[in-house]
């Protein structure tokens, strides 16, 4: 029977997922709104994951055997600290992307494929020539061990293993949302923003520094999708036995929920919870058929739900589609001369 | 003596600075070569591959300054060492080729076709099986172009008649074909096309589907006729861009949405032409990769690790060094499959440095590439103005001279028409 241990599990991923698709399509609507096409969320979520768990590695190292290592609150905020850092280093990868496109005038598509491409390989070289050492570029946070999550003893299994993945990062990361959610909704800041991006010109015209506003809105994006990626990629450990670090396309995916939830927070949200919820299904119950010997020929098949969210996206999008709207100056460098 | 005092008065208005005069010199060479067709894209791509290769030259003098020369030496020059290497540098650009003309082919309308990774994976399924089943080459490259194409097709026609993002569909597509081609091979392919060992690969391609040989093998192992296939299919598409109506109507809509609708093109269907066409490119790309006589890829069914093959995203790769140009794909994917093959190598010449370098430098070429097209302008740019400022110039320097009586009319008339 699907049990009280399965809906458990299936509702701590989905809480793990939700938190990190929110981030990163934020991250993507940050951006986007205010004028610049951040393809390269892909490796703003490798950039905030990797020098997350990097950095808290290295902490880990220089205060072993101290209190921050040895109980729940150290490790907690030693979480909080690396969190902040991946934030930070994001922050400095977004430059990359604004500078070049406000500056050079660049094409943004293609910055933000390089950028995804630069993410992975610098993050892939740091680790492998600086701080593991090794050819496989090998690196997690299993020094912390269940340190890692602030455990709830109540006895209920549901509730236990539901809330198993909380930790301090985790809720750091609901606050954010609710920060951005209300950032973008009910500020002068959002709307600015998004008045940049629908029209620079009109903005320019009231005073609104146009190119300052989009080198904020690009530093919020990334780093909010660098933030759902250490969120995301330190609860899995993904980094372990893989070739090379990278985000295994969950950069794309949250691009696809923005455009899902039409660059709108509050859609947003939805479209980022119901991709959380196929992506923590689809593993929950495919361990399931798996453990219990169950064949039912297609449905029995982890490919099916893996696929599953992909199709029914596809075919809500055909529904919805027609009301789609992209921010309008969305990928044009503003030119102060052409207003 | 007139001549004498016009040219000495000539240099007067270039800069002092010696390093902005340098400047304006090039700036006035490229403004001379302006007219040439295509010359643009060319110096772009050029510059962005220099600037890409220096800053890569920087990375290594910081990773590990004395083995730097040694290390960009094998950089460059490991894919010409032997035969072989080059054998294979030339074998591996074929499929990238045209991967990067698919992408660049649907970025002339204007379209990122980001689902390349899922018409590739289609487009080499298809072929294998195909191949597996007993059919001859020709079958597979057109059952590949096939799959291809259906796949490309989806997004097109989601594009045009439903108005969804193109780029979305595409990444949903990659996962659904990915994740169908899972449930294909755990349920419909039968064992005895599956792998002995790994059961979660398929058998490599037959012998008699793989592409054949044009008798290099000696001299150049692995070079098949698949080079011959894409060079052609390459000069064919510079001649539909350029010189058919086609071409013209993909250009247009690409550059101008209005125009291209004002002017009466049918934009439903030229979208959904490029996507198909730019798929079924795609399903070739994916069927080249696989069939390759001399290196037996494996083809992964098993879709366990999540992870999509990655020779979709280097056609992109390919096709922005290349600023999108046809003939340029030919140079910007043998640039890249030559970083590709030091890539083992690179280790030899200092620790420090690892296989992922090459990833990292094509990452930093592509960037540059993505503003390459400005200095192109920029200096254009400051030869215009070197220019006015000259012809400006000239005509000070005429009206003095006639006011002085240094000339007369008729030697000046002679000059301007000079």
């Amino acid at each position: 029977m699907f049990g009280a241990a399965n809906w458990g599990q299936l509702i701590q991923y989905f809480i793990i997922y939700g938190i990190g698709f929110i981030l990163g399509a934020y991250g993507g609507m940050f951006s986007e709104c205010s004028g610049i096409i951040n393809i390269a969320l892909e490796g703003s979520m490798v950039i905030g994951a990797f020098t997350g768990i990097a950095f808290m590695n290295i902490l880990g190292n220089a205060f072993a055997g101290t209190w921050l290592l040895t109980s729940i609150l150290g490790v907690q905020l030693l979480f909080l600290i690396s969190a902040l850092f991946a934030i930070l280093c994001s922050i400095l990868f977004s430059f990359l992307l604004s500078f070049v496109s406000i500056k050079f005038k660049a094409d943004q598509t293609i910055v933000g494929t390089a950028l995804n491409t630069f993410a992975i390989a610098l993050c892939t070289i740091v680790n492998t020539s600086l701080i593991s050492k090794k050819d496989s570029p090998e690196i997690g946070l299993s020094q912390f061990n269940l340190m890692k999550y602030l455990r709830f003893n109540t006895g209920n299994t549901f509730v236990d293993t539901a809330f198993s993945g909380v930790n301090s990062a985790v809720v750091l990361g609901v606050i954010a949302i609710l920060v951005l959610w209300l950032m973008m909704n009910k500020t002068r800041f959002g709307l600015r923003l998004r008045a940049c991006g629908e029209n620079p010109g009109a903005a320019d015209s009231v005073g609104i520094n146009v190119n300052r506003m989009r080198y904020t809105g690009t530093a919020i994006g990334c780093a909010a999708a660098g933030f759902g990626g250490f969120i995301i990629f330190s609860f899995f450990d993904v980094f372990i036995g893989n070739w090379r670090i990278d985000a295994l396309g969950y950069g794309f995916l949250v691009l696809a929920i923005e455009i899902f939830g039409n660059w709108k927070a509050t859609g947003i949200i939805f479209a980022s919870l119901f991709f959380a919820f196929f992506s923590a299904f689809a593993p929950t119950i495919s361990a399931f058929f798996s453990a219990n010997a169950i064949n039912a020929g297609v449905f029995s098949q982890r490919a099916f739900y893996y696929m599953l969210p992909y199709l029914l996206a596809i075919l809500s999008l055909i529904l919805f589609s027609k009301h789609s709207h992209a921010p309008k100056a969305e990928g044009i460098p503003y030119d102060k001369s052409s207003r | 003596m007139a001549k004498v005092k016009v040219n000495k008065e000539e240099n007067d208005f270039l800069p002092e600075n010696p390093f902005l005069r340098f400047f304006y010199h090039i700036g006035h060479f490229f403004h001379k070569l302006n007219n040439i067709k295509g010359l643009g894209t060319f110096l772009s791509g050029f510059l962005c591959i220099v600037i890409g290769l220096l800053i890569g030259l920087i990375l290594l003098v910081a990773m590990d300054w004395k083995n730097s020369l040694e290390g960009f030496k094998i950089l460059l020059t490991y894919g010409f060492s032997n035969t072989t290497t080059f054998a294979r540098v030339l074998y591996q650009a074929t499929p990238m080729m045209i991967s990067g003309l698919a992408i660049g082919f649907a970025f002339k309308l204007g379209l990122f076709n980001i689902g390349i990774t899922g018409q590739v994976t289609a487009g080499a399924f298809v072929s294998i099986i195909i191949g597996l089943l007993g059919m001859p080459w020709y079958v597979c490259i057109l059952a590949a172009i096939l799959a291809g194409a259906i796949i490309g097709f989806i997004p097109g026609f989601l594009k045009a008649k439903f108005n969804v993002n193109e780029v979305l569909s595409g990444i949903m597509l990659n996962w659904i074909v990915y994740y169908i081609i899972g449930l294909l091979g755990a349920l419909v392919i039968p064992r005895s096309m599956k792998d002995k060992i790994t059961p979660s690969n398929l058998n490599p391609m037959p012998k008699a589907a793989c592409l054949p040989s044009i008798g290099l093998d000696n001299i150049l192992p692995g070079v098949t006729l698949g080079i011959v296939i894409s060079l052609v299919i390459i000069f064919v598409f510079q001649i539909i861009l350029n010189h058919t109506t086609f071409g013209f109507e993909l250009k247009l809509t690409g550059s101008n949405r209005h125009a291209a609708k004002y002017a009466g093109m049918n934009q439903t269907r030229n979208i959904i032409l490029a996507i198909t066409i730019s798929g079924a490119l795609a399903g070739l790309c994916g069927y080249m990769t696989y069939a390759n006589p001399l290196t037996a890829t494996r083809f992964r069914w098993d879709s366990g690790n999540n992870t999509l093959i990655g020779d979709g995203f280097t056609g992109i790769s390919v096709s922005l060094i290349a600023q999108n140009s046809p003939i340029g794909c030919i140079f910007s994917s043998l640039l890249l499959t030559l970083i590709n093959s030091s890539q083992s190598q690179m280790k030899l010449a200092s620790s420090m440095y690892n296989a992922h370098f090459t990833e990292l430098l094509k990452a930093v070429i592509i960037y540059v590439a993505s503003f390459s097209s400005l200095f192109v302008i920029l200096l254009r740019k400051a030869s215009e103005h070197y220019d006015i400022k000259q012809s400006k110039r000239r005509a000070i320097v005429y009206h003095d001279a006639l006011t002085e009586g240094l000339l007369t009319e008729e030697t000046s008339v002679e000059k301007e028409a000079m």
